[in-house]
Protein backbone atom coordinates (compact mmCIF):
# COMPACT_ATOMS: atom_id res chain seq x y z
CA UNK A 1 0.00 0.00 0.00
CA UNK A 2 1.26 3.34 -1.20
CA UNK A 3 1.68 6.30 1.74
CA UNK A 4 -1.59 8.43 1.02
CA UNK A 5 0.42 11.72 1.51
CA UNK A 6 2.78 11.71 -0.70
CA UNK A 7 1.42 8.65 -2.88
CA UNK A 8 5.13 7.82 -3.57
CA UNK A 9 6.40 5.63 -0.68
CA UNK A 10 5.26 2.50 0.69
CA UNK A 11 3.25 2.84 4.10
CA UNK A 12 4.16 1.48 7.04
CA UNK A 13 2.43 3.23 9.54
CA UNK A 14 -1.29 3.22 10.10
CA UNK A 15 -3.56 5.52 11.96
CA UNK A 16 -6.79 4.86 13.00
CA UNK A 17 -8.48 8.49 14.20
CA UNK A 18 -12.35 8.68 15.67
CA UNK A 19 -13.93 12.13 15.70
CA UNK A 20 -17.50 13.02 16.03
CA UNK A 21 -18.21 9.14 15.71
CA UNK A 22 -16.29 9.38 12.37
CA UNK A 23 -13.26 6.81 12.08
CA UNK A 24 -10.85 8.47 9.71
CA UNK A 25 -8.11 5.91 8.81
CA UNK A 26 -4.43 7.04 7.39
CA UNK A 27 -1.82 5.02 5.83
CA UNK A 28 1.50 6.71 5.63
CA UNK A 29 5.50 5.99 5.45
CA UNK A 30 7.87 6.93 7.94
CA UNK A 31 8.61 9.99 6.67
CA UNK A 32 5.68 11.40 5.93
CA UNK A 33 4.50 10.37 9.34
CA UNK A 34 7.05 12.18 10.91
CA UNK A 35 6.75 15.13 9.32
CA UNK A 36 2.69 15.33 9.86
CA UNK A 37 3.64 15.16 13.51
CA UNK A 38 2.05 11.62 14.40
CA UNK A 39 5.47 10.23 14.87
CA UNK A 40 9.07 12.00 16.50
CA UNK A 41 12.03 11.22 15.07
CA UNK A 42 13.30 8.65 17.54
CA UNK A 43 10.37 6.80 17.02
CA UNK A 44 11.14 6.20 13.15
CA UNK A 45 11.33 4.39 11.57
CA UNK A 46 10.36 0.20 13.05
CA UNK A 47 11.17 1.10 16.40
CA UNK A 48 8.49 -0.18 19.72
CA UNK A 49 7.29 3.48 19.67
CA UNK A 50 5.89 3.39 16.38
CA UNK A 51 3.91 0.54 16.68
CA UNK A 52 2.53 1.29 19.69
CA UNK A 53 3.67 5.41 19.53
CA UNK A 54 -0.78 5.79 20.24
CA UNK A 55 -0.78 3.79 22.92
CA UNK A 56 2.75 3.95 25.20
CA UNK A 57 3.14 8.10 24.52
CA UNK A 58 0.55 10.83 23.44
CA UNK A 59 2.32 11.82 20.45
CA UNK A 60 1.76 15.68 20.19
CA UNK A 61 -1.80 16.39 18.16
CA UNK A 62 -1.28 15.54 14.34
CA UNK A 63 -1.78 18.98 13.08
CA UNK A 64 -4.83 20.19 11.38
CA UNK A 65 -3.55 21.54 8.11
CA UNK A 66 -1.97 19.10 6.72
CA UNK A 67 -5.11 16.96 7.53
CA UNK A 68 -7.48 18.82 6.34
CA UNK A 69 -7.87 22.59 4.25
CA UNK A 70 -7.84 25.31 6.98
CA UNK A 71 -10.25 27.08 4.38
CA UNK A 72 -12.43 24.58 3.20
CA UNK A 73 -12.33 21.98 5.38
CA UNK A 74 -11.28 19.15 2.20
CA UNK A 75 -9.31 15.85 3.25
CA UNK A 76 -6.33 14.93 1.86
CA UNK A 77 -7.81 11.32 1.33
CA UNK A 78 -10.39 12.86 -0.51
CA UNK A 79 -7.80 14.68 -2.71
CA UNK A 80 -6.17 11.66 -3.13
CA UNK A 81 -8.91 9.44 -3.94
CA UNK A 82 -10.89 11.78 -6.52
CA UNK A 83 -8.33 13.94 -7.81
CA UNK A 84 -10.56 17.37 -6.68
CA UNK A 85 -9.52 19.60 -4.76
CA UNK A 86 -11.78 22.10 -2.29
CA UNK A 87 -10.33 25.25 -2.92
CA UNK A 88 -6.85 27.98 -4.16
CA UNK A 89 -5.42 26.53 -0.83
CA UNK A 90 -5.90 23.00 -1.14
CA UNK A 91 -2.68 23.56 -3.32
CA UNK A 92 -0.43 24.92 -0.32
CA UNK A 93 -2.13 22.42 2.40
CA UNK A 94 -1.26 19.42 0.27
CA UNK A 95 1.33 20.63 -2.01
CA UNK A 96 2.99 16.88 -1.82
CA UNK A 97 0.57 14.80 -2.56
CA UNK A 98 -0.38 17.60 -5.42
CA UNK A 99 3.27 17.26 -6.89
CA UNK A 100 3.07 13.50 -7.47
CA UNK A 101 -0.47 13.35 -8.80
CA UNK A 102 0.08 15.94 -11.13
CA UNK A 103 3.37 14.47 -12.49
CA UNK A 104 1.41 11.23 -12.95
CA UNK A 105 -0.89 13.12 -15.38
CA UNK A 106 0.38 15.89 -17.09
CA UNK A 107 3.48 15.80 -19.34
CA UNK A 108 5.23 18.73 -16.40
CA UNK A 109 4.83 19.98 -13.05
CA UNK A 110 5.95 23.47 -14.28
CA UNK A 111 3.22 25.95 -15.71
CA UNK A 112 4.87 27.53 -19.61
CA UNK A 113 1.64 29.04 -20.72
CA UNK A 114 0.73 32.62 -20.23
CA UNK A 115 0.09 34.55 -16.70
CA UNK A 116 -2.52 37.54 -16.47
CA UNK A 117 -3.40 39.82 -14.00
CA UNK A 118 -1.44 41.58 -11.13
CA UNK A 119 -0.91 38.67 -9.44
CA UNK A 120 0.27 36.34 -12.98
CA UNK A 121 2.26 39.63 -13.84
CA UNK A 122 4.25 38.85 -10.55
CA UNK A 123 5.02 35.68 -10.91
CA UNK A 124 6.06 36.21 -14.81
CA UNK A 125 8.27 38.69 -13.16
CA UNK A 126 9.66 36.73 -10.43
CA UNK A 127 10.40 33.50 -12.57
CA UNK A 128 12.41 35.77 -15.11
CA UNK A 129 14.61 37.46 -12.20
CA UNK A 130 15.09 33.64 -10.93
CA UNK A 131 16.34 32.82 -14.32
CA UNK A 132 18.61 35.59 -14.51
CA UNK A 133 20.11 34.73 -11.32
CA UNK A 134 20.85 31.92 -12.02
CA UNK A 135 22.44 32.78 -15.52
CA UNK A 136 24.31 35.09 -13.76
CA UNK A 137 25.50 32.22 -11.41
CA UNK A 138 26.84 30.00 -14.51
CA UNK A 139 28.34 33.08 -16.35
CA UNK A 140 30.36 33.71 -13.27
CA UNK A 141 31.57 30.26 -12.54
CA UNK A 142 32.50 29.81 -16.23
CA UNK A 143 34.87 33.25 -15.86
CA UNK A 144 32.14 35.06 -18.77
CA UNK A 145 32.68 38.59 -16.75
CA UNK A 146 30.94 40.44 -20.01
CA UNK A 147 28.13 38.62 -20.05
CA UNK A 148 27.90 38.69 -16.12
CA UNK A 149 28.12 42.02 -16.11
CA UNK A 150 25.09 42.42 -18.59
CA UNK A 151 22.99 40.15 -16.58
CA UNK A 152 24.16 42.18 -13.50
CA UNK A 153 22.33 45.01 -15.33
CA UNK A 154 19.21 43.22 -16.63
CA UNK A 155 18.81 42.14 -12.76
CA UNK A 156 19.32 45.75 -11.35
CA UNK A 157 16.43 47.35 -14.38
CA UNK A 158 13.97 44.08 -13.55
CA UNK A 159 14.60 44.98 -9.43
CA UNK A 160 14.11 48.49 -9.86
CA UNK A 161 10.86 48.51 -11.53
CA UNK A 162 9.28 45.92 -9.17
CA UNK A 163 10.19 48.67 -6.68
CA UNK A 164 8.18 50.93 -8.59
CA UNK A 165 6.00 48.91 -8.78
CA UNK A 166 5.09 47.87 -5.01
CA UNK A 167 6.01 51.51 -4.20
CA UNK B 1 -25.15 38.23 -35.01
CA UNK B 2 -26.33 34.72 -35.65
CA UNK B 3 -25.51 31.80 -33.34
CA UNK B 4 -21.93 30.16 -34.52
CA UNK B 5 -23.41 26.90 -35.96
CA UNK B 6 -25.63 29.70 -38.83
CA UNK B 7 -21.96 30.71 -40.31
CA UNK B 8 -19.41 28.93 -42.45
CA UNK B 9 -16.52 27.51 -41.09
CA UNK B 10 -12.74 26.33 -42.70
CA UNK B 11 -12.26 23.07 -43.43
CA UNK B 12 -16.00 21.87 -42.81
CA UNK B 13 -16.34 18.76 -45.00
CA UNK B 14 -14.94 17.45 -41.53
CA UNK B 15 -14.75 19.86 -38.80
CA UNK B 16 -17.99 21.38 -37.85
CA UNK B 17 -16.64 22.89 -34.73
CA UNK B 18 -13.74 24.74 -32.68
CA UNK B 19 -14.19 25.18 -29.26
CA UNK B 20 -11.80 26.41 -26.38
CA UNK B 21 -12.55 26.52 -23.41
CA UNK B 22 -10.76 28.09 -19.98
CA UNK B 23 -11.40 26.98 -16.81
CA UNK B 24 -10.37 29.83 -13.89
CA UNK B 25 -11.10 30.25 -10.49
CA UNK B 26 -11.07 33.41 -7.66
CA UNK B 27 -8.81 33.27 -5.13
CA UNK B 28 -10.37 32.44 -1.67
CA UNK B 29 -13.49 31.20 -2.17
CA UNK B 30 -14.43 27.74 -2.24
CA UNK B 31 -14.37 25.51 -5.91
CA UNK B 32 -18.06 24.66 -6.87
CA UNK B 33 -17.47 21.23 -5.36
CA UNK B 34 -17.16 22.77 -1.89
CA UNK B 35 -18.84 25.98 -2.17
CA UNK B 36 -22.29 26.77 -0.19
CA UNK B 37 -24.86 28.67 -1.49
CA UNK B 38 -23.33 32.25 -0.64
CA UNK B 39 -20.13 31.73 -1.84
CA UNK B 40 -21.51 30.82 -5.60
CA UNK B 41 -23.67 34.01 -5.16
CA UNK B 42 -20.26 36.12 -4.22
CA UNK B 43 -18.70 34.29 -7.32
CA UNK B 44 -21.74 35.24 -9.68
CA UNK B 45 -21.31 39.02 -8.07
CA UNK B 46 -18.08 39.25 -8.63
CA UNK B 47 -18.21 37.87 -12.47
CA UNK B 48 -21.29 39.96 -13.49
CA UNK B 49 -19.91 43.65 -11.49
CA UNK B 50 -16.51 42.81 -13.84
CA UNK B 51 -18.51 42.10 -17.06
CA UNK B 52 -20.63 45.06 -16.74
CA UNK B 53 -17.71 47.17 -17.59
CA UNK B 54 -16.75 45.09 -20.78
CA UNK B 55 -17.38 46.68 -23.83
CA UNK B 56 -17.70 43.71 -25.21
CA UNK B 57 -21.65 43.12 -24.38
CA UNK B 58 -22.77 39.64 -22.56
CA UNK B 59 -26.32 39.08 -22.28
CA UNK B 60 -27.21 37.23 -18.53
CA UNK B 61 -29.13 33.84 -19.36
CA UNK B 62 -31.17 33.43 -16.38
CA UNK B 63 -30.61 30.08 -15.12
CA UNK B 64 -33.02 29.65 -12.40
CA UNK B 65 -36.09 30.95 -14.21
CA UNK B 66 -35.97 28.62 -17.34
CA UNK B 67 -37.69 25.36 -17.71
CA UNK B 68 -35.63 22.52 -18.28
CA UNK B 69 -35.88 22.66 -21.64
CA UNK B 70 -35.02 25.85 -22.29
CA UNK B 71 -31.67 24.85 -20.51
CA UNK B 72 -31.10 21.44 -22.48
CA UNK B 73 -31.47 24.22 -25.55
CA UNK B 74 -28.53 25.46 -24.82
CA UNK B 75 -26.62 22.75 -23.79
CA UNK B 76 -27.66 21.37 -27.72
CA UNK B 77 -26.36 24.60 -28.86
CA UNK B 78 -22.90 24.08 -26.69
CA UNK B 79 -23.43 27.62 -25.05
CA UNK B 80 -23.70 25.60 -21.39
CA UNK B 81 -22.56 21.94 -20.18
CA UNK B 82 -24.98 19.32 -19.09
CA UNK B 83 -23.23 20.04 -15.70
CA UNK B 84 -24.51 23.51 -15.07
CA UNK B 85 -28.17 23.06 -16.52
CA UNK B 86 -28.42 20.32 -13.71
CA UNK B 87 -26.51 22.11 -11.22
CA UNK B 88 -28.29 22.74 -7.65
CA UNK B 89 -25.66 25.40 -7.13
CA UNK B 90 -26.47 29.32 -8.06
CA UNK B 91 -25.06 29.80 -11.15
CA UNK B 92 -25.18 31.73 -14.12
CA UNK B 93 -24.26 31.55 -17.93
CA UNK B 94 -23.53 35.07 -19.29
CA UNK B 95 -23.08 35.06 -23.57
CA UNK B 96 -21.73 37.33 -25.73
CA UNK B 97 -23.48 39.50 -28.27
CA UNK B 98 -22.04 38.10 -31.01
CA UNK B 99 -23.00 34.78 -29.57
CA UNK B 100 -19.02 33.43 -30.08
CA UNK B 101 -18.17 33.79 -26.46
CA UNK B 102 -19.85 31.84 -23.15
CA UNK B 103 -18.70 32.21 -19.80
CA UNK B 104 -20.29 29.56 -17.10
CA UNK B 105 -19.94 30.81 -13.20
CA UNK B 106 -19.75 27.64 -11.34
CA UNK B 107 -19.92 24.62 -12.89
CA UNK B 108 -16.90 22.62 -11.87
CA UNK B 109 -14.67 25.71 -11.66
CA UNK B 110 -15.63 29.25 -10.78
CA UNK B 111 -15.87 30.41 -14.49
CA UNK B 112 -15.60 27.96 -17.54
CA UNK B 113 -14.99 30.54 -20.42
CA UNK B 114 -15.64 29.44 -23.76
CA UNK B 115 -15.69 29.95 -27.17
CA UNK B 116 -16.87 28.67 -30.13
CA UNK B 117 -17.13 28.89 -34.14
CA UNK B 118 -18.14 26.89 -36.54
CA UNK B 119 -15.29 25.06 -38.89
CA UNK B 120 -11.52 25.18 -37.98
CA UNK B 121 -11.03 28.56 -36.82
CA UNK B 122 -8.34 27.87 -33.83
CA UNK B 123 -6.33 31.11 -34.40
CA UNK B 124 -9.56 33.29 -34.23
CA UNK B 125 -10.84 31.50 -31.12
CA UNK B 126 -7.66 31.48 -29.00
CA UNK B 127 -7.43 35.32 -30.21
CA UNK B 128 -11.06 35.97 -28.78
CA UNK B 129 -10.85 33.94 -25.89
CA UNK B 130 -7.23 35.50 -25.14
CA UNK B 131 -8.88 38.99 -25.08
CA UNK B 132 -11.85 37.76 -22.83
CA UNK B 133 -9.78 36.69 -20.23
CA UNK B 134 -6.73 39.28 -20.18
CA UNK B 135 -9.82 41.48 -20.05
CA UNK B 136 -11.38 39.57 -16.54
CA UNK B 137 -8.17 38.85 -15.17
CA UNK B 138 -7.67 42.93 -14.96
CA UNK B 139 -11.16 42.78 -13.17
CA UNK B 140 -11.39 39.48 -11.23
CA UNK B 141 -8.45 38.24 -8.35
CA UNK B 142 -7.87 34.33 -10.31
CA UNK B 143 -6.34 31.69 -7.90
CA UNK B 144 -2.91 31.36 -9.39
CA UNK B 145 0.05 29.57 -8.56
CA UNK B 146 3.59 30.38 -9.21
CA UNK B 147 4.63 26.82 -10.34
CA UNK B 148 0.98 25.77 -11.52
CA UNK B 149 -0.45 28.91 -13.35
CA UNK B 150 -4.35 28.73 -13.33
CA UNK B 151 -5.45 26.54 -10.12
CA UNK B 152 -8.89 24.32 -10.44
CA UNK B 153 -10.66 22.14 -8.78
CA UNK B 154 -9.75 19.04 -10.65
CA UNK B 155 -6.09 18.29 -10.91
CA UNK B 156 -7.04 17.60 -14.87
CA UNK B 157 -6.87 21.30 -15.91
CA UNK B 158 -4.53 23.02 -13.77
CA UNK B 159 -2.32 24.81 -15.76
CA UNK B 160 -3.43 26.75 -18.69
CA UNK B 161 -6.62 25.60 -17.84
CA UNK B 162 -7.22 25.00 -21.44
CA UNK B 163 -9.63 22.40 -23.31
CA UNK B 164 -9.58 23.36 -27.31
CA UNK B 165 -12.41 20.18 -28.77
CA UNK B 166 -12.97 20.25 -32.55
CA UNK B 167 -16.42 18.40 -33.39
CA UNK B 168 -15.45 15.81 -36.26
CA UNK B 169 -17.75 14.49 -38.91
CA UNK B 170 -15.89 11.02 -39.12
CA UNK B 171 -18.25 8.80 -41.13
CA UNK B 172 -15.80 7.21 -44.04
CA UNK B 173 -13.51 6.45 -40.82
CA UNK B 174 -16.50 4.62 -39.30
CA UNK B 175 -18.10 3.04 -42.46
CA UNK B 176 -14.31 1.65 -43.30
CA UNK B 177 -14.25 -0.07 -39.65
CA UNK B 178 -10.79 2.48 -39.17
CA UNK B 179 -12.47 4.12 -36.21
CA UNK B 180 -10.67 1.77 -33.26
CA UNK B 181 -7.50 2.13 -34.75
CA UNK B 182 -7.70 5.84 -35.30
CA UNK B 183 -8.72 6.44 -31.79
CA UNK B 184 -6.24 4.64 -30.79
CA UNK B 185 -3.31 6.39 -32.51
CA UNK B 186 -4.68 10.06 -31.20
CA UNK B 187 -4.83 8.56 -27.85
CA UNK B 188 -1.27 8.07 -28.20
CA UNK B 189 -0.42 11.50 -29.44
CA UNK B 190 -1.83 13.07 -26.47
CA UNK B 191 -5.91 13.62 -27.83
CA UNK B 192 -8.80 12.55 -26.12
CA UNK B 193 -11.78 11.07 -27.99
CA UNK B 194 -15.57 11.94 -26.57
CA UNK B 195 -18.55 11.86 -27.80
CA UNK B 196 -20.84 14.66 -28.95
CA UNK B 197 -21.59 16.69 -25.33
CA UNK B 198 -18.29 15.84 -24.12
CA UNK B 199 -17.37 13.65 -21.36
CA UNK B 200 -19.23 10.49 -20.61
CA UNK B 201 -21.68 11.14 -23.74
CA UNK B 202 -22.55 8.90 -26.85
CA UNK B 203 -21.22 9.65 -30.27
CA UNK B 204 -24.47 10.33 -33.08
CA UNK B 205 -24.08 10.69 -36.65
CA UNK B 206 -20.33 9.68 -37.03
CA UNK B 207 -19.80 13.00 -34.61
CA UNK B 208 -16.60 13.10 -32.10
CA UNK B 209 -15.10 15.42 -30.28
CA UNK B 210 -11.17 15.13 -29.94
CA UNK B 211 -9.31 17.66 -27.58
CA UNK B 212 -6.02 17.79 -25.76
CA UNK B 213 -5.57 15.18 -22.78
CA UNK B 214 -3.37 17.58 -20.66
CA UNK B 215 -3.36 21.00 -19.28
CA UNK B 216 0.21 21.90 -17.53
CA UNK B 217 3.80 21.82 -18.91
CA UNK B 218 2.98 23.81 -22.64
CA UNK B 219 2.27 26.89 -23.46
CA UNK B 220 -0.84 27.43 -24.85
CA UNK B 221 0.25 27.68 -28.39
CA UNK B 222 2.19 24.65 -28.02
CA UNK B 223 -0.76 22.48 -26.87
CA UNK B 224 -3.14 24.04 -30.02
CA UNK B 225 0.25 23.41 -32.32
CA UNK B 226 0.17 19.83 -31.15
CA UNK B 227 -3.46 19.35 -31.25
CA UNK B 228 -3.56 20.76 -34.80
CA UNK B 229 -1.16 18.28 -36.10
CA UNK B 230 -3.21 15.65 -34.39
CA UNK B 231 -6.08 17.08 -35.96
CA UNK B 232 -4.65 17.55 -39.37
CA UNK B 233 -3.97 13.86 -39.35
CA UNK B 234 -7.67 12.69 -38.65
CA UNK B 235 -8.46 15.14 -41.01
CA UNK B 236 -6.35 13.63 -44.14
CA UNK B 237 -7.52 9.98 -43.15
CA UNK B 238 -10.92 10.92 -43.47
CA UNK B 239 -10.64 12.36 -47.02
CA UNK B 240 -8.64 9.50 -47.84
CA UNK B 241 -11.17 6.81 -47.07
CA UNK B 242 -13.91 9.24 -48.36
CA UNK B 243 -12.18 9.19 -51.57
CA UNK B 244 -11.23 4.94 -51.32
CA UNK B 245 -14.74 4.30 -50.58
CA UNK B 246 -16.32 6.48 -53.23
CA UNK B 247 -13.90 4.52 -56.05
CA UNK B 248 -14.82 1.10 -54.44
CA UNK B 249 -18.41 1.52 -53.75
CA UNK B 250 -19.33 4.20 -55.86
CA UNK B 251 -23.18 3.10 -56.66
CA UNK B 252 -23.78 1.31 -53.51
CA UNK B 253 -22.45 4.20 -51.32
CA UNK B 254 -24.32 6.70 -53.80
CA UNK B 255 -27.53 4.65 -53.60
CA UNK B 256 -27.33 4.54 -49.62
CA UNK B 257 -26.72 8.31 -49.61
CA UNK B 258 -29.55 9.33 -52.33
CA UNK B 259 -32.26 7.04 -50.07
CA UNK B 260 -31.08 8.82 -46.74
CA UNK B 261 -31.31 12.04 -48.45
CA UNK B 262 -35.04 10.89 -49.62
CA UNK B 263 -35.93 9.64 -46.39
CA UNK B 264 -35.25 13.32 -44.44
CA UNK B 265 -36.76 15.14 -47.36
CA UNK B 266 -39.55 13.14 -47.96
CA UNK B 267 -40.30 11.36 -44.14
CA UNK B 268 -43.99 11.81 -41.74
CA UNK B 269 -42.12 10.66 -38.53
CA UNK B 270 -38.47 10.71 -37.97
CA UNK B 271 -36.79 10.20 -34.41
CA UNK B 272 -33.65 11.86 -33.36
CA UNK B 273 -30.83 9.08 -33.66
CA UNK B 274 -32.47 8.39 -36.97
CA UNK B 275 -31.68 12.21 -37.92
CA UNK B 276 -28.28 11.88 -37.26
CA UNK B 277 -27.78 8.99 -38.77
CA UNK B 278 -29.17 10.23 -41.86
CA UNK B 279 -27.51 13.64 -41.75
CA UNK B 280 -24.65 11.96 -41.63
CA UNK B 281 -24.88 10.16 -44.97
CA UNK B 282 -26.22 13.51 -46.22
CA UNK B 283 -23.24 15.26 -45.03
CA UNK B 284 -20.69 12.93 -46.30
CA UNK B 285 -22.63 13.14 -49.73
CA UNK B 286 -21.98 16.39 -49.76
CA UNK B 287 -18.25 16.29 -49.55
CA UNK B 288 -18.63 13.34 -52.43
CA UNK B 289 -20.19 16.20 -54.53
CA UNK B 290 -23.39 13.84 -54.91
CA UNK B 291 -26.00 16.11 -53.34
CA UNK B 292 -24.90 19.29 -55.04
CA UNK B 293 -28.64 21.45 -53.40
CA UNK B 294 -27.74 21.56 -49.64
CA UNK B 295 -24.82 22.87 -47.61
CA UNK B 296 -23.06 21.98 -44.46
CA UNK B 297 -24.63 25.06 -42.34
CA UNK B 298 -28.00 24.05 -43.37
CA UNK B 299 -27.32 20.50 -42.01
CA UNK B 300 -25.67 22.25 -38.69
CA UNK B 301 -28.65 24.41 -38.50
CA UNK B 302 -31.71 21.65 -38.35
CA UNK B 303 -29.36 19.21 -36.86
CA UNK B 304 -29.57 21.84 -33.81
CA UNK B 305 -32.68 23.03 -34.04
CA UNK B 306 -34.68 19.71 -34.42
CA UNK B 307 -32.69 18.62 -31.12
CA UNK B 308 -35.55 16.98 -28.66
CA UNK B 309 -34.95 20.19 -26.36
CA UNK B 310 -35.34 22.36 -29.22
CA UNK B 311 -38.69 21.40 -30.65
CA UNK B 312 -40.25 21.35 -26.80
CA UNK B 313 -38.91 24.86 -26.27
CA UNK B 314 -39.89 26.19 -29.25
CA UNK B 315 -42.95 24.34 -29.98
CA UNK B 316 -44.39 23.22 -26.56
CA UNK B 317 -44.32 19.98 -27.52
CA UNK B 318 -43.74 17.38 -24.95
CA UNK B 319 -44.64 14.03 -26.49
CA UNK B 320 -42.03 11.77 -28.01
CA UNK B 321 -43.85 10.65 -31.03
CA UNK B 322 -45.46 14.66 -31.48
CA UNK B 323 -41.59 15.84 -31.14
CA UNK B 324 -40.79 13.18 -34.09
CA UNK B 325 -43.60 14.62 -36.55
CA UNK B 326 -42.38 17.49 -35.79
CA UNK B 327 -38.82 17.08 -36.43
CA UNK B 328 -40.09 15.03 -39.93
CA UNK B 329 -41.72 18.30 -40.87
CA UNK B 330 -38.91 20.93 -39.74
CA UNK B 331 -36.49 18.41 -42.04
CA UNK B 332 -38.73 18.56 -45.07
CA UNK B 333 -38.94 22.56 -44.73
CA UNK B 334 -35.36 22.83 -44.40
CA UNK B 335 -33.89 20.55 -47.25
CA UNK B 336 -36.55 20.92 -49.81
CA UNK B 337 -35.56 24.47 -50.86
Amino acid sequence: MLCSNCGVKDANFHYKHISGGQLTELHLCSDCAKELGYIKDSDAPFGLGSLFGDFLSSPKAPSQTALRCPQCSTSFDSVRRTGFLGCDKCYEVFSKPVESMLAKIQPSTVHKGKLSGADGKKIARDNTLKNLKEELKRAIIDEKYEQAAVLRDKIKELEAKEGENNG
Amino acid sequence: MAEWFKEHGEKDDVVLSTRIRLARNLKGIPFPNKMNADDAQRGIDLVEGALEEMNYTFTKVDLPSMSQAEKQKLVEERYISPNLASSSLPCAAYISEDQKVSIMINEEDHLRIQCIYAGFEEQKALELIGRVDDYLSEKLDYAMHEKYGYLTSCLTNVGTGMRISYMLHLSATVMSGAADSVFAAVAKLGATVRGMYGEGTKSAGNLFQISNQTTLGRSEAEIAASLGETLGSIISKERELRAKLSEKKGLILEDRIMRSYAIVRSARIMQSKEMMDRLSDVRFGIGLGIIDDADYTTLNDIMICASPAHISADFGIDGAVERDVKRAEMLREALNR
